[in-house]
């Protein structure tokens, strides 16, 4: 074998490498290895791709972090979004339609007029409820669950009266996860800080 | 007959014979690079194998927890190190570099501006790979961003405003894939896209900088965000949109003319000798304003066993001509149905082959074309340079003087392109030259065998035309009973109207003023006008399907303004 052909077989091989890194890049970006929707949000999540790290560092402030219960046939988890200072998510429905509730975690949140529910706790810190005087036309239900640090907001774009059996399903579909959990498993895998409530003081 | 490799015959008396080995040519063995090889230059491979880095790193991330940590570890010390400047003014300056080039406002401006510059300047090729690039850039980040769902530095305080997941940094991603694809589809090769690569670099710099100091990234996110926002457009404009076939430039030149120094220069000169056993001495451009479907040139050889020092005739096709020529026909069949009565070709190859056969054949059956050289091969199936005899001498007919003697000359090569059942198709004072007294035919590219009636009816009165241009219809009229009947005559004016003449000659014919078409059309015989428009069920479907092709793509546009805008 001459030269020319040992530097034409190397040219060839570059080029199937080229191909090969493009093709696998392509197939990574685009296969189905990014968890769903669902798995990001749920309160049974071991997933890395969870986003409660995130929300922890959008809302540093809150010690509680809102995530979704196994949800019903007939929903789904129809996307999210993370930016500093406000976390949401929403869920479809096959009867309300898209974007049936929303669930939004902010610093805080203005309860003014909002009637006071019950307190609830289950295994979590204590979270004051609130519901917003039902609006008619349309129908609409708008509830607050305040607590140390944050304000959940959950809308739901129907009430008990016009759909009496997706409120009743709309109603477990909210959990919480705590933020301490977070905080302790960064520190433990990483050795890193996750600044906010319940961390120590960050540098900067 | 037999003939060689590269289309040449033993009846071409102008090619060279330099003994039994083909002299001075040489045969490349299989596996060797062709003259030009398609090349995506340094930078653009040393972009692949980033791009191919950070996707085995991001595989390896995504398999191992202990690497993930291991990286997140490294950087939250870089971080770390880089906070403890924090200052006041200096956080305030920062603040302001990343709320600046990360506003949606900056990039909608950029690419908004750089995609209305390019509809202005009819760069539709580049406009198309800029929005290519963008889309890629943007849709790859958004879905590496879920995929690695990488969360914000950890152990140092996050200043200002941040949406999603970090890893690869989108707004950084975003600039830079802006800045480097307006770099590649705004700025000429050489000084001004150099500079316009250093101002791209500093500004990713800076960005990259002011978010490190503000820990909003982390330095692998900024890295990998490079890497994806340059590496995408680098390599689509060099492999879709090549300096070389689509040059950017702001001189008044028609889009077909290629560049021929640098390397293309180089590998001209090597094709010739190698192929057509000829060395080059000199290449220069010629006749531009006339050509709009090649790069026509003027090659000056040096002496051969028996031919002295001389210059020949080349054309260089690449696939771009393909493209227009096409886009040409297309247009002329949607306007005027069957105009264009032949269909489009499909390849470079079949181009330069196909123009190779006319000159042969005008060849063998007398008309005065240049004698044909064959073509070479300078990139397969991209671009090939076909070479012939260059006219030493002759003039132009439009500055040439025009006598009795020419008036006949052009008129009896008509005769005999109708005797030989061809036709030129392209019968302009460009094509025609004057050497002693006798037209010369140049440009074989348009020549059809056995054409219509219409077409050979054409070509007569664009001769006609020509040659009235310079003396005055009723002479020519006169002269050209001696070749053609009455009728012929008729004919050839009633087909003759407005798109059936080149744009040159009707350019010319315009500055004339006297109207000739109109005085040759007194002299001949009364005949009805040859009707140019013909409908036809493909003419209507292929009008239907362009305009679909159309809406279509305004949809696609609109439809991801959102990811560009």
């Amino acid at each position: 074998m001459n030269a020319s052909s040992l530097r034409a077989g190397a040219t060839r091989a570059r080029r199937r490498l080229a191909v090969a890194a493009a093709v696998v890049a392509g197939a990574v970006v685009v296969s189905g290895c990014s968890a769903s929707h669902y798995q990001r949000v749920s309160c049974s999540s071991h997933s890395r791709q969870s986003i409660f790290v995130l929300v922890a560092q959008a809302v540093p402030s809150a010690t509680l972090m809102p995530c979704a219960n196994p949800l019903p046939g007939g929903w789904s988890v129809g996307g999210f979004e993370v930016r500093s200072g406000l976390t949401r998510f929403w869920l479809d429905s096959d009867r309300a339609g898209a974007r049936a509730a929303e669930v939004r975690l902010t610093g805080s949140c203005d309860v003014a007029g909002a009637t006071q529910l019950p307190s609830t706790s289950r295994g979590w810190p204590p979270v004051q409820r609130y519901e917003a005087p039902a609006a008619r036309q349309p129908p609409a239900t708008v509830r607050y669950y305040r607590f140390t640090g944050g304000c959940v907001t959950y809308r739901l774009t129907f009430s008990r009266q016009s759909a009496p059996a997706l409120f009743d399903q709309a109603d477990q579909f909210l959990g919480f996860t705590t933020r301490s959990r977070y905080v302790n498993g960064v520190r433990k895998k990483q050795g890193l800080t996750l600044c906010g409530a319940g961390a120590p003081p960050c540098r900067g | 007959m037999a003939t060689d490799g590269a289309g040449t015959s033993p009846s071409r008396s102008l090619t060279p014979q330099r003994g039994p080995g083909g002299g001075g040519r040489r045969r490349r063995p299989s596996g060797e690079p062709p003259p030009l090889p398609r090349n995506l230059g340094v930078s653009g491979r040393v972009w692949i194998t980033l791009t191919a880095s950070l996707v085995a790193i991001i595989g390896l991330v995504l398999a191992s927890q202990a690497l993930a940590s291991g990286f997140d570890r490294w950087n939250a010390a870089v971080l770390r190190g880089i906070v403890a400047i924090r200052t006041g003014w200096l956080t305030t300056l920062m603040v302001g570099v990343n709320t600046v080039l990360t506003s949606q406002w900056t990039i909608r401006v950029l690419r908004v501006g750089t995609l209305v510059a390019l509809v202005g300047l009819r760069r539709w090729r580049h406009l198309g790979v800029f929005l290519g690039s963008v889309v890629v850039v943007e849709l790859s980040a958004y879905q590496l961003a879920l995929l690695v769902a990488s969360p914000r530095p950890m152990d140092v305080r996050v200043i200002g405003t941040w949406e999603g997941f970090s890893f690869p940094s989108p707004p950084v991603a975003a600039l830079a894939v802006t800045l480097v694809g307006m770099v590649y589809a705004l700025l000429p090769p050489g000084q001004p896209r150099s500079w316009g690569k250093w101002a791209a670099g500093a500004t990713l710099l800076l960005l990259g900088l002011a978010r490190m100091y503000l820990a909003v990234d982390h330095p692998t996110d900024l890295w990998s965000a490079v890497i994806l926002g340059v590496s995408v457009p680098v390599v689509a404009f060099r492999f879709f949109a090549p300096n070389e076939v689509y040059p950017v430039t702001y001189r008044r030149a028609k889009a077909a003319h290629l560049d021929v120094g640098g390397r293309r220069g180089q590998a001209i000169r090597t094709a010739v000798q190698e192929q057509l056993g000829m060395t080059v001495l000199d290449i220069q451009p010629v006749g531009l304003e006339g050509s709009a479907g090649s790069t026509p040139l003027r090659l000056r050889v040096a002496a051969g066993d028996r031919e002295p020092e001389r210059d020949l005739f080349a054309k260089l096709y690449a696939k771009s001509h393909v493209r227009a020529d096409r886009s040409y026909k297309l247009g002329r069949t949607i306007l005027y149905g069957a105009l264009e009565d032949e269909a489009p070709f499909q390849s470079v190859r079949r181009f330069v082959e196909y123009e190779d056969y006319t000159l042969l054949r005008l060849h063998r059956v007398g008309i005065p074309v240049p004698a044909p050289f064959g073509f070479v091969e300078i990139t397969p199936e991209r671009e090939y340079l076909i070479v012939m005899e260059f006219f030493t001498g002759a003039q132009e007919i439009g500055t040439a003087p025009v006598d009795d003697r020419v008036i006949d000359s052009g008129l009896l090569l008509i005769r005999r392109l109708w005797d030989g059942g061809l036709a030129h198709r392209d019968v302009k004072p460009a094509n025609l030259m004057v050497r002693d007294g006798r037209v010369l035919l140049v440009d074989a590219f348009f020549v059809q065998v056995r054409p219509s009636p219409w077409r050979q009816a054409v070509d007569l009165a664009n001769m006609m035309l020509c040659l009235a241009v310079r003396t005055d219809a009723e002479r020519v009229y006169r002269h050209a009973l001696r070749y053609f009947t009455e009728d012929d005559i008729a004919e050839a004016f009633a087909a003759t109207r407005g798109v059936a003449s080149p744009t040159q000659l009707r350019s010319v014919l315009k500055q004339d003023g006297r109207d000739l078409v109109a005085q040759f059309r007194a002299l001949a015989p009364a005949r009805q006008p040859v009707a140019i428009q013909h409908w036809s069920l493909r003419r209507v479907g292929l009008s239907l399907l362009v305009l679909a092709l159309a809406v279509l793509a305004v949809l696609v546009v609109v439809q991801n303004w959102a990811v560009v805008a």
